[in-house]
Order: C-alpha cells, then sequence, then structure tokens
C-alpha cells in the first residue's frame, strides 16, 4: 500500500489550500441555511417590511385611508420628509421602501386624470413586489368607488375599500401534504460548488505528482506491478472523495440533527454520493489535462464556479434563462440541484414521485461513467504520444 | 583589511551558530571558508552581509562598520548565493540587467558590464532563454553572472558548486580565478575540501560556529601531527605487528581493517623506509602500498575527532 | 533607477501568467457566468405556467364569473398564468399530493385554496384570488348602494387596471440588480490585486525569496525597490480592472450609468486596497505561497460573497444584523461605492465608502511598512 500511502501524504502536505475552499464553503452553507429558513417568498407567514409614507398633497380621505391601510400591512416609519434622509434609511435598508403622494394628486385621482405615486424601493426585493401590489389594489378599487359612486363621502370610500381588501380567499396549507421546502436544500446545493472545487483540486494535485514523468518512470520500473499501482491510486481518489462526501454529510447532521434522518435527507446523502462519484471522474479528467499546478488551482476555480452559477446553486434554477439551463445540462451539477430540488418538495415517496430523482440521478451516474471513458482514451493516446 | 570580524555570535533559540566566530580576509586572497554542513558557514556569510541579527560582536568591511544602509559598502561587494535567486519571468540578459541596475545607473556602462558578465559565465547563446529553459550547471552561472555583473571589489561565493556537474564546477572555478585575478577579493564557502584546496589562498575551517584553525594550505597541514598516511596491504596479520608499530617513535597512529594496515607517521623523509624494514626483517608479506601526504580532512579530523563529510 | 526597476517589474508582472490568469482572465470568465445567470433576472422570461386545478362541482357552477375571470388567465397564450385542470376533490388531492399540480381551488363557503407549499408559485395563486374576491366584494358594494352603475362602466372598471405607480430612482439610474452584482465582480478583482502585492513583499524579503536576499544586499534602499514595484503592480492591476470595465461595458453591454469617472476612481482606490492587502498578508505570514494564495482566494471569496457576489440579499441581511462587517468588508466599500453612485443623487455616501478604502488602504501600507522597514531578519 505503498502508494496509497504517499497519495495521503501528499494530501496532508496540501491540506491547508483544500481546507480553505471547505471552510469557505462550510461558512456560506452555515450562513445561508440560516438564512432561508424555509422560503423566501413566504407570503402566508410574511413579515411586515419597514416603509416611509411621504404625503406632499393636501390631506384627504384617499391619503388617510391608503396611510391608514399600509400601516396594517407594513410598519410605517416616523421619518423626516427630507431627501437625504430619505435616502440614507434607503441605503442602510432603516426603510425598504418609500411611498410618496405628490401634491395635488387627490385631486386629479378624483377627477380621473392621471394621477400617480411615486414609489422608491429597494432594487429588486420582494418585500417592494407586495408594496407595489398593496398600493396598486388600494387604488384601483378606490378608483372603481369613484368612478361608479358618485359623490361617495371620504369616510364612506375609505372604510368600503377597507371592507373589500379585508376579504381573502381561504388558504389552507394541506397538513398531510404540507412541504416545507428543506431547510438543508441550500446547504446540500451549496456543497455541490466546494465539493467540485476541493475534488478537482485534490485529484489534481496528487496525480499531477504522479504523473511527473520521473516518477511515473520509477514506478514503471519497480516491482510494483502496473495495475496494482492504478488499483490503490483509483483506492486513494476514491477515499478522498468520500472522505469530502462524509466531511458534508456530518456537518449537515450536526447542524440539522433528526432532519437529516428522514427519506428525504437520506435522499440528499445518496443524491450528494451520486454527484461525488461523477465530480470525481471529471476531476480526474482535468487531472490527466492540465499541465502545471498553478492551472490545477483555475482549473478547479473555473470548474467549481462556472458549474455552480449556470447549474442553478447560487442562483435558482427557476429563475435562469432557457438557454442557460440547456447549456447547464450538460453539467452534472444541473441534475444533482434538480433532484434536491425535487426532492426538496416532496411529500410522498411513491415509485412515480421518485422516478425524476432517480433519473437524475442515473443521468449524473452516466456523467460519471462518460467522463471516465473519455478520461481513458486521453491517457491512452498520451501513452501513444510520448 | 577587507573584512574584519570579531567575536560574533548568533542563536537561533537554543542552538548557537556562530559562537564568537573570528575572521579576516585581506585585500587580494581568495579566502575559504571550510566546515561540515550545518557548521555555521552560511549563517557567518548572511550575517557578514547583514541579513541577519546578530546577538554580539563586530562586523567591518573595507574598514568601515557594516549595516542594512552601509550603501557605498554594498555597492562593492557582490554575492553569489548557494540557492538561485533570478526571475522567473525574465530572460538570461534581463536578470542580470535587472539586479545589475540596483548598482549601476548609468546605461551604457550598464549594458558593457552585462555583456561582459554573460561573456565571462558563457551564456553568450542563451541570452534570450528564461531560467526554465536553463540546466542546472547553466542557471548556476546565470545565478554567478547576476552577481558578479558590477565588477565587485569582494566577491562573496556560498557554496556555489553544491549539485554542480564536473563541467560546470570546474567552468566556476576557474572563474573564481580569474575574478580574483582581475584583482577582487573572494570569500568561498565549501564544504568540499578538494575545491578549496585547489583554489584558496588561505583557509578558515570552521566547525560548530567556531574557528578552529586558519591559514595557508601547508600552514594547517603543519599544524598538525601526522605528515603522512601510508596504506599497507598484509595478508597474515597478528596483533604483535600493531603493538610493534606503535612503539615506533614516527609513528602516530595505526590500526589494521579489512587486510590492510593504515599508519600515521610524523613529518619526515624516512617514514615509509621503516616501515618496510620493519616489515621485511619480520617476514611479513604485504601487497600494495599506498603513501598519501595529508588532507584538509585529516586535519579537520585531528581537531574535531570526526570526518569533514559526513 | 526608477524607470528601470519599473520598467523591469512591469514585464515581470506581465509575464506572470498564473497570476495574470488569477487577476484578468478569471474576472473575465466569472463575468460571463454572470453574465449568463443573471441577465435573466430582470426579464421575467423565466414565468412558467402554474399547474393547479379545479373542482369542478355544483358549486363552482354557481359562480360563472370566477369561471370567466380564471378561463381569462389561462386561455393558451403567452400571457398565459396558469394550466387548469377541471377534476374531482379526490383526484385532485391526489394530484397535489404527487406534485402534478401546486394547488387546487373550490368553492365552500366562500373561494378556497389548498397548496402544500408556501413558496411563490402558491403566493401567486393566492394572488388571484384574493384579487377576485376582493373585486367581487367592490362589485357588490356597488351594485347594492348604485344599482344603476352596473349599466354603467362597472364592468368595465372592475377588469381594468390603472397603474397608479411610478417608480423613482433614488439616484440617477433605473435600478437594476444585476449590475449589483457586476460590482461586486469588480471588488472581487480588485481585491484580487492582492495577488501581486503579495509578489512583490515576497520578491523584497530575503527570508522568503532568494530574489529578496539579493535585492537586500545590493545598494538600494529596499524601500525603495518595494515602491517602485509595488507601483509597477498597481499599474497592472489598474490595467486589468479597466480592461475589464470595458469588457462588461462593451462586449456585456452592461450599464454603469453616467458616472464613469468616479467609477474609475473606485477602481482606482479599490486596487490600491487590493494591492496593499495582499502585500501585508504576504508581509504577515512569510509561509509557503500556496498557503498566501489560498488565504487569498478565500479571503475574496468569503468578502465578495458578504457583500453579494453570490447572493443579492445578503446586503440587506448584513446591515440589519452586523451593520459594522459592511464598513471593514473592503469588498462591500468597493461595490458599495458604486452602489451608491448609481442609486443616490449626492455623492456623499460615494465619498464615505471611498475614504474608508483610502483608510484601510493606509492602515494596509503602514502595517505593511512596520514589517518591511526591519532590514535585518531573525533567521532566513
Amino acid at each position: 500500500m505503498q502508494v496509497f500511502k504517499v497519495f495521503f501524504r501528499i494530501i496532508k502536505k496540501n491540506l491547508g489550500e483544500l481546507s480553505v475552499y471547505m471552510i469557505i464553503f462550510l461558512v456560506l452553507a452555515v450562513l445561508l441555511s440560516s438564512i432561508n429558513t424555509g422560503s423566501q417568498y413566504n407570503e402566508f407567514a410574511q413579515t411586515k417590511s419597514k416603509i416611509a409614507f411621504i404625503n406632499n398633497d393636501k390631506t384627504s380621505a384617499l391619503t388617510d385611508g391608503l396611510r391608514d391601510y399600509l400601516n396594517e400591512n407594513a410598519i410605517i416609519a416616523d421619518i423626516k420628509n427630507d431627501e437625504r434622509t430619505l435616502q440614507d434609511a434607503l441605503f442602510y435598508r432603516d426603510i425598504e421602501y418609500i411611498v410618496k403622494v405628490p401634491s395635488g394628486f387627490s385631486d386629479k385621482f378624483y377627477n380621473g386624470e392621471k394621477a400617480e405615486i411615486e414609489i422608491t424601493k429597494v432594487p429588486d426585493s420582494i418585500s417592494g413586489v407586495y408594496m407595489d401590489n398593496m398600493v396598486e389594489k388600494y387604488l384601483n378599487t378606490a378608483r372603481i368607488y369613484i368612478n361608479n359612486m358618485k359623490n361617495i363621502s371620504g369616510e364612506k370610500l375609505t372604510q368600503y375599500i377597507q371592507k373589500d381588501l379585508s376579504k381573502t380567499a381561504n388558504v389552507n396549507l394541506s397538513a398531510a401534504d404540507a412541504v416545507q421546502t428543506k431547510k438543508y436544500l441550500y446547504y446540500y446545493n451549496y456543497a455541490a460548488y466546494s465539493l467540485s472545487a476541493i475534488l478537482i483540486l485534490g485529484v489534481c494535485i496528487v496525480m499531477f505528482v504522479f504523473n511527473k514523468l520521473d516518477i511515473k518512470r520509477r514506478n514503471l520500473c519497480s516491482p510494483l506491478k502496473n495495475s496494482s499501482i492504478n488499483m490503490q491510486l483509483i483506492l486513494g481518489n476514491l477515499t478522498l472523495s468520500l472522505g469530502a462526501w462524509l466531511i458534508i454529510v456530518i456537518t449537515s447532521i450536526i447542524i440539522y440533527r433528526k432532519d437529516m434522518f428522514t427519506i428525504s435527507g437520506g435522499l440528499f446523502i445518496l443524491n450528494l454520493l451520486v454527484f461525488t462519484i461523477a465530480m470525481l471522474s471529471i476531476s480526474f479528467l482535468i487531472s490527466n489535462i492540465v499541465k502545471s499546478r498553478p492551472a490545477t488551482s483555475a482549473a478547479a476555480n473555473v470548474v467549481a464556479l462556472g458549474s455552480s452559477f449556470i447549474g442553478g446553486v447560487f442562483v435558482p434554477q427557476y429563475l435562469l434563462g432557457a438557454k442557460v439551463l440547456t447549456i447547464a445540462s450538460f453539467t452534472p451539477t444541473y441534475w444533482y440541484v434538480k433532484s434536491n430540488n425535487i426532492i426538496s418538495s416532496l411529500a410522498v415517496y411513491n415509485a412515480q414521485t421518485l422516478k425524476p430523482v432517480f433519473t437524475n440521478m442515473l443521468i449524473v451516474f452516466a456523467f460519471a461513467v462518460a467522463v471516465l471513458a473519455i478520461t481513458l482514451v486521453v491517457m491512452k493516446q498520451r501513452k501513444t504520444v510520448s | 583589511m577587507v573584512i574584519k570580524v570579531e567575536n560574533l555570535v548568533k542563536r537561533y533559540g537554543d542552538l548557537i551558530a556562530l559562537d564568537h566566530f573570528n575572521v579576516e580576509v585581506q585585500e587580494g586572497e581568495i579566502l575559504g571558508l571550510l566546515g561540515p554542513n550545518g557548521s555555521g558557514k552560511t549563517t557567518a556569510i548572511n550575517c557578514i552581509l547583514s541579513l541577519l541579527k546578530y546577538d554580539k560582536g563586530s562586523i567591518e568591511i573595507f574598514g568601515r562598520p557594516m549595516s542594512p544602509s552601509a550603501y557605498d559598502i554594498k555597492r562593492n561587494i557582490g554575492i553569489i548565493m548557494q540557492n538561485v535567486a533570478v526571475f522567473e519571468e525574465l530572460t538570461v540578459y534581463e536578470n542580470i540587467d535587472y539586479f545589475c541596475g540596483l548598482y549601476v545607473t548609468d546605461k551604457s556602462h550598464r549594458k558593457m558590464l552585462v555583456d561582459e558578465a554573460i561573456d565571462f559565465v558563457g551564456l553568450n547563446d542563451f541570452r534570450k532563454f528564461y531560467p526554465k529553459k536553463l540546466s542546472g550547471g547553466l542557471l548556476r552561472r546565470l545565478n554567478i553572472a547576476c552577481g558578479i555583473a558590477h565588477k565587485p571589489k569582494l566577491i562573496i561565493l556560498d557554496e556555489p558548486t553544491v549539485a554542480v556537474d564536473p563541467q560546470s564546477r570546474n567552468n566556476i572555478l576557474e572563474g573564481i580565478l580569474k575574478l580574483n585575478k582581475d584583482g577582487s577579493t573572494v570569500v568561498y564557502t565549501s564544504h568540499y575540501m578538494e575545491e578549496v584546496e585547489h583554489i584558496c589562498s588561505r583557509i578558515v575551517i570552521m566547525d560548530k560556529g567556531k574557528t578552529i584553525a586558519s591559514g595557508t594550505n601547508d600552514e594547517l597541514k603543519s599544524m598538525i601531527k601526522s605528515g603522512e598516511k601510508i596504506t599497507i596491504e598484509i595478508f597474515n596479520f597478528n596483533a604483535k605487528i600493531l603493538s610493534d608499530l606503535k612503539n615506533m617513535k614516527n609513528i602516530v597512529s595505526c590500526e589494521f581493517a579489512d587486510n590492510h594496515l593504515i599508519v600515521k607517521s610524523m613529518r619526515g623523509e624516512n617514514n615509509l623506509m621503516v616501515l618496510l624494514e620493519y616489515l621485511k626483517s619480520n617476514n611479513i608479506a604485504f601487497g600494495k602500498i599506498y603513501s598519501e601526504p595529508p588532507t584538509l580532512n585529516d586535519v579537520f579530523l585531528e581537531i574535531t575527532g570526526k570526518e569533514l563529510r559526513d | 533607477m526608477f524607470s528601470h526597476i519599473f520598467l523591469y517589474k512591469l514585464k515581470s508582472i506581465v509575464r506572470d501568467r498564473n497570476l495574470m490568469f488569477w487577476t484578468l482572465m478569471f474576472p473575465i470568465l466569472l463575468s460571463v457566468l454572470f453574465w449568463m445567470a443573471f441577465s435573466n433576472l430582470t426579464k421575467g422570461e423565466a414565468f412558467r405556467d402554474i399547474k393547479i386545478a379545479v373542482i369542478n362541482d355544483a358549486a363552482y357552477k354557481e359562480n360563472a364569473n370566477f369561471d370567466k375571470a380564471l378561463s381569462y388567465v389561462s386561455a393558451d397564450n403567452k400571457d398565459r398564468l396558469f394550466n387548469v385542470t377541471y377534476t374531482t376533490m379526490d383526484s385532485a388531492k391526489k394530484l397535489l399530493k404527487d406534485g402534478q399540480i401546486e394547488g387546487y381551488i373550490y368553492f365552500n363557503n366562500g373561494l378556497n385554496l389548498t397548496v402544500k407549499n408556501s413558496g411563490i408559485n402558491e403566493s401567486i395563486i393566492k394572488e388571484f384570488l384574493d384579487y377576485y374576491v376582493q373585486t367581487s366584494s367592490t362589485a357588490s358594494t356597488i351594485i347594492t348602494e348604485n344599482p344603476s352603475a352596473i349599466y354603467g362602466s362597472l364592468a368595465k372598471d372592475l377588469t381594468q387596471k390603472v397603474q397608479y405607480l411610478k417608480e423613482v430612482p433614488a439616484g440617477n439610474a433605473n435600478p437594476d440588480t444585476v449590475v449589483a452584482y457586476f460590482y461586486t465582480l469588480i471588488a472581487m478583482t480588485c481585491l484580487y490585486g492582492s495577488f501581486w502585492g503579495q509578489k512583490e513583499v515576497s520578491d523584497i524579503q530575503a527570508n522568503q525569496s532568494y530574489v529578496g536576499a539579493r535585492v537586500n544586499v545590493a545598494p538600494t534602499h529596499k524601500l525603495k525597490v518595494f515602491s517602485i514595484s509595488m507601483l509597477a503592480a498597481i499599474t497592472v492591476q489598474l490595467i486589468e480592472i479597466f480592461a475589464l470595465l470595458l469588457f462588461l461595458i462593451f462586449v456585456l453591454k452592461i450599464n454603469f450609468g453616467s458616472q464613469i469617472g468616479y467609477i474609475v476612481l473606485t477602481c482606482f482606490v479599490g486596487t490600491l486596497t487590493g494591492v496593499t492587502f495582499g502585500a501585508l498578508i504576504s508581509a504577515i505570514v512569510t509561509k509557503k505561497e500556496g498557503i498566501k494564495i489560498a488565504i487569498i482566494i478565500g479571503g475574496s471569496m468569503i468578502m465578495s460573497f458578504l457583500s453579494g457576489m453570490m447572493y443579492a440579499g445578503i446586503k440587506t441581511i448584513i446591515s440589519r444584523n452586523l451593520p459594522a462587517l459592511s464598513y471593514i468588508n473592503p469588498a462591500n466599500l468597493i461595490a458599495d461605492s458604486f452602489y451608491s453612485l448609481y442609486y443616490y443623487s449626492g455623492h456623499e455616501h460615494y465619498f464615505i465608502n471611498t475614504l474608508l478604502l483610502c483608510a484601510f488602504t493606509l492602515l494596509f501600507s503602514f502595517l505593511t511598512y512596520i514589517i518591511l522597514r526591519r532590514q535585518k531578519y531573525a533567521s532566513i
């Protein structure tokens, strides 16, 4: 087991660099999972966002009503009506949304002229979308009343709108089927990034040493059988990969405890295992292509970040464009993340619901086999060339 | 006096690397600093160059105290380190020009100096090569060129021939002699005694951070008792021979191993004759006989009780 | 002397292919990835119709209005919101369980929605239903109070939605989150200037490199050589940053607004911060290069992450929970400088960030100086 031992001596020597990626991952994973407890778009348990309400118009039933309505659904911050102060507050996220009623708004609104409320928000925030919706709804309802009930009193108007807007459809969260997006979804999605980086780096560093011509020759001259050397290298690579996989799994168990000991937890772990094998295969290919030691870091970062970005690790897949997803489908990361997302949304586990999950795992496994085949061809060609 | 080092002490924690080390270098000489690995040669050089902090002692170069900011002194020193110190991204010419430029600001003068240095180390065919493309021996020559291009008055070489092939080694040694002939004072450290014997006009032997002996090659050898080492192949050996020999007045020591009798005798003319007569009169058959003058290794051995080489 | 060292340093920096990759090619590659991943964020093209079921029982058939509204948004055209299956309660339950639909709608004492998740799709369904319920309530109130309205414009008013909101940017340009991601990328690239700072320090320190020893015995002040080398490093890094900027603006067509002068200033200050940061790391960590590079890559990644490179929301979370962190994270300061330029009309925030960056640069430089000033080494 000489080769095997050397394998880990090399890994040990480069542990510093390898552990950097593990540390990045753990920091990211723990931070993100503590943030994303559940869904970002959780309407049914929506938290109230802080807003500013500025009325530059005369006080009217309409604007007061709007203010009261917003006050019920958001927290109106007591803030000075001053551009600088407002900008500051928005910059530091003290408030996330500013509603500004311009002077003359109510009159124009009553007269059916074009009237606009100025709003300013933190770009693309979810809370911004909800606030937009609220203001729009209030004003549209008011318009319907004013158009269809001439001379409606301000008091009645606000009263009616309040009554209408307080009505909602009943939502049942089907208890039996209730699925919370699994807390560890983000953890396992992010794991794809650092697992890729660590495996590519680790495998390349070691294989780079063994592929050095002098050492290769010396090994070939030794009484060890070539197949035995290769077996030990494969064993070493497998141990390294499974070790990285195990660290991620154990950390997830430490963070999420008994949540991991569920069917979906098991599926996540299995899915990561299949992905690990595919990444090992890819790392092996890269180790046969990359020529210098610094280039391995480059390859590790580019491949890991690249596949993670387009595969849906950092940006959810449903936000990615169709073209990007098509490109991404040539990476195992895409299929791995896709499986994770499906597992996360499953409430029942039967042949039908699990079929897409296992299909994706098979695809990832097929990647492993295909890339390994390519690697063997590359190795053979190299041998005949040199 | 080019270099004067007095009572230099350097500690690394509990380890004493230099223990009241003294050395003086005269103008125009090639001083060899000889000692086994770890004897403190490189530490001494680094202290002399003000690279290392030292705990005690004084160092003067060209009669003035040496310090990191003694630029007028540094201007006249050339250093060739044990390790190749060049930029991977610069070519042979660029490397020499860059380092020379730290000494010589005049552009046309510098160009001349760099060309001469390249000529001197014989790298003319490799001017545009990057260090990566050079073989070990050529790399060493580049390293030397970088150190001497500015024509320093004092050249310090720290083991410049470690792991160098014999051909490049000769080239380097010849070069050092030539530099010396052109007027440079040379300090040369090595643990190869043959090299030191070959080129140095004066030798300082170091061990455990101390000077244990110094002088010319001959002076050092005359310091020790044995003047000659005689090896005789004997097939029928008995202990009586050893005790007989030990009683002879010219013989310093003798021992027997592997059918070979090794006798170290004092300086004098007739050592070999006396020995042969003894063997003849006792009817002891013998095979080959060698006689060798003492080496620096013998000097080192006699003073420290251990071999110079490990 | 100056031009001699400067030019040779430029040469040796530009020829360092490994570091050129990290400081130039890597950011460009990453920007292409960003562009691919984020270009869709603001377009909303990714929206796909939501699968729902409706329980087609007697109670449902009584609500013809709802059916009309629903078929309006589920008609098979490009604005299609829902893909509706009309079915029985039992089969709807099964469909939901198997994940074939996102939720099902039924009438039982009002409008009901059953879902199993609470994600964005569920919110869209609920929003639609709420809107229907609320509008119905409005309609019935009006008809009760003013029955004649039914002959007027009521029907039209009910279905027509008027746009009352005008988004006013807090500053100069229209808000666009995607640009914020590219800000963090530029910030990261500035920090990658660390690589050069790292290189220059190790090339000058006798206890870190052999060439360092050579420089230390030369009759030129070490800090002079170092300062000129750092200038060369900064020059190269600046050129690289501007190459990246040009790539972003002209190839990826990212809109950075009009204040290009200030953007250049931030790039400049950010580069200084990055390069001096690397120098400091290199001066402190005298270990082998691999560790230093790993610290630089890892450190820059974490700092960039915290400034929102992988997930924009992290910025809000940090300013809410740990505001101090956003002031000591150089990546965040650089990104915020851009952000404030683009988002706010005044330049006050911009200058606060820029000054903080300057302060960091000075701090890093000072600490590096303290370490490098020592001209003799305890050991080599």
